[in-house]
């Protein structure tokens, strides 16, 4: 078997850093249950949840721990974001490069019989054109906006401080989708206005998978959609009490919790400006290369993008050209990426496409075999 | 008695105030509460000593966290 080439990173980050690893098995070894007991295990644990959220605050620039809510995904937190923070009655507006973790929870809550109803407006052209789409979409109804800050398709980056300064003028609420360029781009939370913003914890922050987390802005005051015990006001039978409880029913998932502050530390050890300059160097390799390979369509190619490379090879489906790297032990991923709104607009609803999504860890090898098998595949 | 406990509404807002006590030079300890009435459930306290009982409470407060009590038994 050859060497494995991982260009997944937009689904789960591979490899993950050593003291990633090292700290989950520790976790394990060291751990009780957080924010119930008073033993030390227990005491132990809860000190590195808060710890982690801290290290979250620092890293994004915010100055409110206890707004920091962790969740096992991005799409929990975005559910609990736009469930937690909208009021019955009125319009939400989304743009088309939304995962379905935005565009099936927007949508039930438009069958929900709550007079809520959504728009969507396009993102694909440049920031003018998309914030002229954005402000053109919105109304005196509109309540909430939910957009990607960073699409998983194409790895676009949007506009969104400017959409930021659009929604807080109107008084609208704000929910951002980090999934796909924290760890990857600086994002400053004291620098653009936002009700809540949704993270991964597995892709570019390093952590593992089944973690994620959301940070609500101080101002907001989103209900549970779980309920449950949390360690709070434990004789009523009603969930309230302040954040981060109110939100976090049952146990956290400690583990992916300390494996993601972990990720942090490698991540800024590492230098999140140096990461980004190796991702987009690597990206722009493999975009010159695939651009002199014949038969080849790139998709979403813009000057602000992480490094996503979309593609597709003449009319072949993308889910055969997948197979093929797999073969090869090129990890890609093909198909829809669970955002039809964009393909939709890519016009790659019946083929899918090919989404190469690289990290720091990647190697200008890595892409040159990437390439020469994608050559042999088109001849 | 030369020991206080701090009341919070949560594990996470004790934690936040130990945090910053260790900022400004002042240990506490975070222990879990004993009298479960005083918070109509479970719940966290800090330990702090009574030296620096007002210099701690001033600090906690001045960054908008609410001490909920100070009990002399946890």
């Amino acid at each position: 078997m050859s060497r494995l080439i991982y260009l997944d990173n937009a689904a789960t980050s591979y490899p993950k850093p050593k003291n990633v690893i090292r700290a989950v098995n520790d976790c394990l070894l060291k751990c009780g249950n957080p924010g119930r007991s008073g033993h030390e295990l227990s005491l132990y644990s809860a000190r590195a949840v808060y710890n982690c959220r801290e290290a979250i605050c620092s890293f994004l620039n915010f100055n409110h721990p206890e707004n920091v809510v962790f969740t096992y995904n991005t799409t929990y937190a975005l559910n609990m974001a736009i469930k937690g923070l909208m009021d019955d009655g009125g319009e939400i507006v989304i743009s088309n490069l939304e995962h379905n973790s935005v565009l099936r929870p927007v949508s039930d809550l438009s069958h929900s019989g709550r007079d809520i109803s959504f728009k969507v407006f396009d993102a694909l052209g440049c920031d003018d054109e998309v914030i002229t789409n954005f402000e053109n979409t919105l109304s005196p109804e509109t309540k909430m906006c939910v957009v990607t800050m960073c699409s998983n398709v194409t790895g676009k980056i949007l506009p969104y401080k400017r959409i930021g300064e659009i929604c807080k003028k109107r008084g609208i609420k704000l929910i951002f989708d980090a999934a796909q360029c924290a760890g990857l781009i600086p994002i400053d939370l004291s620098a653009f206005y936002f009700s809540a913003v949704c993270f991964a914890g597995h892709k570019s922050l390093c952590g593992i998978m089944g973690t994620g987390f959301c940070v609500f802005s101080p101002d907001t005051e989103p209900l549970p959609i779980i309920q449950g015990g949390n360690g709070v006001e434990s004789i009523s039978q009603f969930q309230s009490g302040p954040l981060p409880e109110r939100l976090e029913s049952g146990t956290v998932g400690v583990p992916g919790i300390i494996a993601l502050h972990e990720g942090i530390k490698h991540i800024t050890s590492a230098g999140l400006g140096h990461i980004g300059e190796k991702c987009l160097y690597l990206e722009s390799r493999l975009t010159s290369g695939l651009l002199q390979t014949e038969n080849i369509t790139l998709y979403g190619r813009c000057r602000d993008k992480v490094s996503t490379v979309l593609f597709s090879i003449g009319k072949v489906p993308s889910e055969k050209v997948s197979a093929y790297l797999s073969e090869k032990s090129i990890c890609v991923r093909a198909g829809l990426h669970c955002a039809p709104l964009a393909h939709e607009a890519l016009g790659t609803t019946d083929t899918g496409a090919v989404r190469v999504s690289i990290s720091h860890f990647n190697t200008g090898e890595d892409i040159d075999l990437f390439l020469k098998e994608i050559r042999l595949m088109t001849k | 008695m030369d020991t206080k406990y701090l009341v919070f509404s949560s594990v996470t807002y004790a934690l936040r105030a130990m945090t910053l006590l260790k900022r400004h030079g002042f240990s506490s300890r975070l222990e879990k509460i004993k009298n479960i009435s005083a918070l109509g459930g479970c719940g966290y306290v800090l330990a702090v000593n009574l030296g620096i009982l007002d210099a701690a409470v001033s600090i906690i407060s001045d960054e908008g966290i609410r001490v909920i009590d100070i009990l002399d038994y946890k």
